[in-house]
């Protein structure tokens, strides 16, 4: 008794206080919950952790083949996936491939996110000529198709991965651009943001406080599924020979150097497509678990 | 009454907040790029008014009327096309710094409680958040954020850590309350505050507002469409019809000796609790016109029982006395003369 008494006396009147459970904490509790967004979470990181410690994982250089052992099936003794054309191991590709494939898939996402997010939510929160100047300019973008406007960038400043990132990125641009703009011009109408100005704080500081948390979850449900998409895109690009260059591993430019080995192996051919499709499925299925994980009051 | 010969004690005094010929008008169409007509909603004209130390203004119509427009001019949330705002003297809106210090002497509460506060952050957050940005350190922004919700009827305890949803609308509006007294203003505007709370929540918090006026010693705004509440806890009232100010006085004299024929009009559509006093018959007619389409002379010439020649062809001006004022031709046949001062 006596030292429960004591326990309770130590506690400071701060720390009595009752604190809820956040927003994001409980989107995180949802999004664990909903088991199709857990199967794909787990799917994304065993995939990101391959790629991200491909040298342990494996003894074989990504880059070194073997003219003996050229094309071997799935399963061979030594090459669990098999070789390919050049009779380099299928597995240690599809790992170091993992690396290049999901850095020109997300990198790409992630630059146009604080371009295009901070342009648009400025287009937003401030409005008029500003947002008239900003969204027109995006519009010019929008009137190319993204696959082919890509294409055109790429070809135009050459093959080469950074080149394609650069492609990636002001393809991403647009679309993002409009999410963010149209979430900030939402948020900007609220009474707090009105009680915010009211209260003397400056734009930057509403932005901060009060615009950009209210925009992130549509703009990261948006995000995700972008994700997805720029996945394939700069596969497409590699495949057709506007990204990474052989020797790199890379699984769009794997299924272009294979695909002439399709009627003899293939298994071993579709391998990295197999990866794509996985990859982009997740983040797609983990995108719509996001948007219903949000979707709490 | 103590409080209206208090309003009016002090005439050559400065009055803590001054309104002075407040007028805004937004574009609608024309004018532009394709030509056509400029067409323009006058969406507040010419509002004058005084609010002294400790008192309250309270300001009614019927909706649209300019009431909201008023307060978010006052505020500068909507940049006034022309008017002078002063506080103790000091004119605001010169320069940005005016604006922030004008921004922690006045303060808002709007009626959509939920909206007005971010669902991201806590109560504490939300409240403090004001006073850390005129530069009040953490601990001691937590510190008066705590008391503020004591003050309100809040147990900190429970409620400081948690999140808007997590509230009543009551609640919400006692915390709203709290923001707004975080900054230690002098004057705070109510915009309909209290109307989307129930009967008996919405005489709590107008208690609750009478007693904080004391505290604080502030001076309110009080925006409503609700005439009970506003003679309630006004001292002065100004009756507003399409942006004009149409009578303006001490609230029991308005109440019980109403000059204007809408000020009449409106009084009488209030609700009495004595059954003999009840009436079928609508005290006004019709819709009040467009704001985009005023009508030639009074505005309020097209539904007035009492209209006269004069009334269609010529505005009347706001005439009368420092504390009472009224804009119709009937009541004061020099409001149409144009020399005539307001």
């Amino acid at each position: 008794m006596t030292m429960i008494s004591e326990t309770q006396n130590k506690v400071q009147p701060e720390a009595q206080v009752h604190v809820s459970r956040g927003y994001w904490q409980t989107v995180w509790r949802n999004l664990r919950r909903d088991p199709v967004a857990a199967v794909c979470m787990i799917v994304l990181a065993l995939i990101f952790a391959g790629a991200i410690f491909a040298p342990l994982l494996t003894r074989y250089d990504p880059a070194v083949g073997s003219i003996v052992s050229r094309l071997k099936p799935v399963g061979t003794e030594g090459h669990i996936l098999g070789t390919d054309e050049q009779g380099r191991d299928m597995l240690t590709r599809l790992l170091y491939g993992g690396r290049m494939s999901l850095l020109m898939g997300t990198v790409p996402v992630l630059l146009a996110l604080v371009i295009g997010g901070s342009l648009g939510t400025i287009a937003g929160y401030f409005g008029g000529r500003l947002n008239t100047v900003i969204m027109r300019a995006a519009d010019v973008l929008f009137a190319f198709p993204s696959v082919l406007l890509a294409v055109a960038i790429a070809g135009a400043l050459g093959a080469g991965v950074g080149n394609a990132l650069v492609a990636l990125t002001i393809v991403l641009i647009p679309p993002l651009l409009r999410v963010t703009e149209s979430a900030a011009t939402q948020v900007r109408a609220l009474d707090y943001v009105e009680a915010a100005q009211a209260s003397g704080a400056g734009s930057l500081t509403i932005i901060r406080v009060h615009v950009l948390g209210n925009m992130l979850g549509p703009v990261l449900v948006y995000s995700t599924s972008l994700l997805s998409v720029a996945i394939i895109m700069a596969a497409g690009l590699s495949f057709i020979g506007l990204g990474a260059k052989p020797p790199t591993a890379e699984w769009g430019l794997m299924l272009n150097t294979l695909r002439t080995a399709i009627y003899s192996q293939p298994l071993v051919t579709i391998l990295p497509g197999l990866f794509i499709f996985l990859v982009s499925l997740s983040f797609n299925l983990l995108s719509d678990g996001l948007r219903s994980a949000m979707d709490v009051s | 009454m103590n409080d209206m010969t208090a309003n009016t004690a002090t005439p050559g005094g400065t009055p803590k907040l001054s309104v002075r010929e407040l007028s805004k008008r937004f574009h609608v169409s024309g004018g532009g790029l394709m030509g056509g007509e400029a067409r323009y909603v006058h969406a507040v004209s010419d509002v004058n008014f005084n609010l002294d130390k400790g008192t309250t203004i309270g300001i009614v119509g019927e909706s649209g009327c300019g009431k909201s427009t008023t307060a978010r001019l006052i505020m500068h949330l909507i940049n006034p096309d022309s008017g002078k705002i002063s506080l103790d003297g000091d004119p605001v809106g010169a320069d940005p710094a005016s604006l922030k210090k004008f921004r922690r002497d006045v303060q808002m509460v709007f009626q959509d409680s939920s909206a007005s506060l971010n669902p991201r952050l806590t109560i504490e957050q939300s409240i403090m958040f004001g006073a850390t940005i005129h530069g009040t350190p953490k601990a001691e922004a937590r510190k008066r954020s705590h008391y503020l919700l004591n003050r309100v009827g809040l147990d900190p305890a429970r409620f400081a850590g948690r999140y808007p949803h997590e509230l009543s609308g009551g609640q919400r509006q006692r915390v709203n309350i709290a923001r707004a007294l975080a900054v230690q203003p002098k004057v705070v505007i109510f915009d309909e505050a209290v109307s989307a709370l129930d009967k008996s929540v919405e005489a709590q918090v107008l208690n609750l507002l009478n007693e904080l006026r004391e505290e604080f010693e502030l001076s309110y705004i009080f925006i409503s469409h609700d005439l009970h509440v506003v003679r309630y806890i006004s001292d002065t009232v100004m009756v507003m019809y399409l942006g004009q100010v149409v009578e303006y006085g001490p609230v029991e004299d308005v109440y019980n000796t109403p000059q204007h024929p809408y000020t009449k009009a409106l009084l009488s559509s209030m609700l009495s609790v004595d059954p003999d006093d009840r009436t079928d018959a609508a005290p006004i007619q019709g819709d009040p016109p467009s704001p985009l389409d005023l009508p030639s002379g009074c505005c309020f010439s097209p539904r007035c029982s009492h209209v006269a020649d004069i009334c269609r062809s010529l505005s009347p001006r706001i005439t009368g006395t420092r504390t009472r004022q009224v804009a119709c031709h009937l009541v004061d046949p020099a409001a149409g003369h144009p020399e005539c001062a307001t």
